[in-house]
């Protein structure tokens, strides 16, 4: 494809993202004063109260700490059981086949506030309720069905051959998946772990549900926080700006691998 | 068994809608609380509501997005600062989406406020006009980046020949649109737009923090009234009633959207 020229409408687009990010940068660094009563542009009077008590209160801390072991779990699970999901998909003829796997699509088109009760009530019942593991299999009813869209893309896209050359050196099935086909689609799996990870990260109506004190995570202390105290938006800004940081982190380690995995096609 | 681990929670939900519950009993009401639902006015309003924003919301976010994806360059260190930005507001959770955009539209001292005051509009938020430009804006901001994302993908695939067959044919720009990239574009956006109406169409948390779905009810939408339901009164039935009917509209309007996609392409 013939190169684009730097146009304006995506000079246009890029301020129109960053205005809304300037300003809870700077939201972050005003006193709650500040930003209810003046009108500043730069924080008149700059001050690290936000973040200062982000980090010495331990629920707020423990909450970034709560959400990042769930998130981390539910990647885990979400890929572990998608990949041979996708493979079956990919390679197997049965019947339902089709649809079958746009019905998988349907899952993810549940607003998780419809999921809430039965999923509470389901916990509860087998005792794990406010566990990390409760919230993270929660998600895995949305983020398997994705995973599995993108992973069977990317496995639809080798040739059967490899399947049975693999099988002519000795792996069997397992070792197969394992060694063979997870180095092949790497960039893909990459691309279904963020967006996993996005849609855990950011979910707060299961996570807040799900949890009391021992799991509670950083969204459902703020769901609390904003419906208490009417917009402590300096303390807001600060924690979300903290919580991009890991967002941004697994971003840049899996850059090189999700504009690969863009590539191959599906998402 | 992935479709019973599926299925359990939904049908409790489907047995909730059609039964009164109290604690552990519940009898059976059949289609009681469908039929309280959808006599509701407020119930009709808020689904009109909830209509009207995502028709506004999906007409603003697919073209403009469709459009940025066309324009991006194709790789590069410029491409992968921009899908970081893009990805930002997508990392932003929902609830802090709703307050920065309260913020930005503080009377006196919200940055948004302040740049229309420029044109010499005022901005008030007690305006149901203005709530609901401020509730579009914001969702515009917050996700065109996943159309742009799925767009891009989509062209992504496209192989390089395909554009040196078309220039060889001396196709024009809108040409090498129509018939190379559109075919190959068209189910990317389908599943973006089927995505967009699933979460417009139950979206309630930022409009709860910019508005408190006011003034007056003008920005509450099916999915507020539904979360009251089911958090002050715990009607559980009147709740999973809502929720399964929202479920049955975005299944007929992905349902719809697909064979419109995929005849379309079997006759082209």
């Amino acid at each position: 494809m013939k190169a684009q020229p730097w146009p304006v409408v995506v000079s246009l687009y890029v301020v129109f993202l960053l205005i809304p990010l300037f300003w809870l940068i700077t939201l972050s660094f005003k006193t709650e004063v500040e930003i209810t009563q003046h009108f500043t542009i730069w924080p008149h009077d700059p001050t690290l109260d936000n973040f200062l008590l982000i980090f010495t209160v331990s629920s707020w801390w423990m909450g970034y700490v709560h959400a990042g072991i769930y998130v981390v779990m539910n990647v885990l699970i979400s890929l572990t059981v998608a990949l041979p999901a996708a493979y079956a998909f990919s390679r197997s003829k049965f019947r339902m086949k089709k649809p079958l796997f746009i019905s998988l699509l349907f899952f993810r088109l549940l607003a998780p506030i419809i999921m809430v009760v039965p999923f509470t009530e389901i916990f509860y019942d087998i005792g794990l309720f406010d566990t990390h593991i409760a919230v993270a299999l929660a998600h895995c009813y949305f983020n398997v069905p994705i995973a599995i869209w993108i992973l069977e893309g990317a496995i639809s896209a080798i040739p059967p051959e490899m399947d049975q050359s693999a099988a002519v050196d000795g792996h069997s099935l397992l070792s197969f998946l394992c060694r063979v086909l997870v180095p092949t689609i790497a960039p893909t799996i990459a691309v279904a772990a963020f967006f996993c990870f996005m849609f855990s990260w950011v979910e707060y109506v299961l996570s807040g549900a799900l949890t009391a004190v021992n799991a509670k995570p950083i969204s459902g202390i703020m769901m609390r926080v904003a419906s208490v105290s009417e917009g402590d938006y300096g303390v807001l800004a600060a924690v979300s700006l903290v919580g991009f940081v890991p967002g941004i982190v697994f971003f840049l380690l899996v850059r090189r691998h999700l504009l690969q995995g863009f590539a191959i096609g599906r998402v | 068994m992935l479709v019973v681990i599926g299925v359990w929670p939904l049908a409790l939900v489907v047995f909730y809608s059609v039964h009164e519950n109290f604690g552990a009993e519940s009898v059976f009401v059949g289609t009681q609380w469908y039929s309280q639902a959808y006599f509701s006015s407020d119930f009709q309003n808020n689904l009109l509501r909830s209509f009207g924003f995502s028709i506004l919301a999906l007409t603003l976010e697919l073209p403009l997005g469709l459009f940025i994806a066309l324009r991006l360059p194709r790789k590069g260190k410029l491409l992968s600062a921009l899908v970081v930005l893009m990805v930002l507001p997508l990392l932003t959770p929902n609830i802090v989406v709703g307050y920065l955009f309260k913020a930005l539209s503080l009377p006196n001292t919200g940055l948004l406020t302040r740049a229309i005051l420029i044109f010499g509009l005022d901005l008030n938020l007690n305006n149901p006009i203005a709530a609901w430009c401020v509730i579009i804006l914001m969702d515009v901001w917050h996700w065109t980046s996943l159309v742009v994302l799925f767009a891009y993908a989509g062209l992504k695939a496209i192989p390089e020949e395909y554009y040196r067959a078309a220039s060889v044919d001396a196709a024009s720009g809108w040409a090498v649109f129509r018939y190379v990239q559109w075919p190959k574009l068209k189910l990317m956006l389908s599943v973006a737009a089927i995505l967009r109406f699933m979460d417009t169409f139950m979206i309630y948390a930022e409009p709860l923090a910019v508005t408190h779905g006011g003034p007056k009810t003008a920005t509450s939408f099916v999915a507020s009234a539904f979360f009251q339901s089911k958090k002050t009164q715990f009607e559980l039935g009147f709740g999973a009633a809502i929720s399964v009917t929202c479920f049955a509209i975005v299944v007929v309007f992905a349902f719809v959207l697909f064979k419109l996609v995929t005849r379309q392409s079997q006759t082209t």
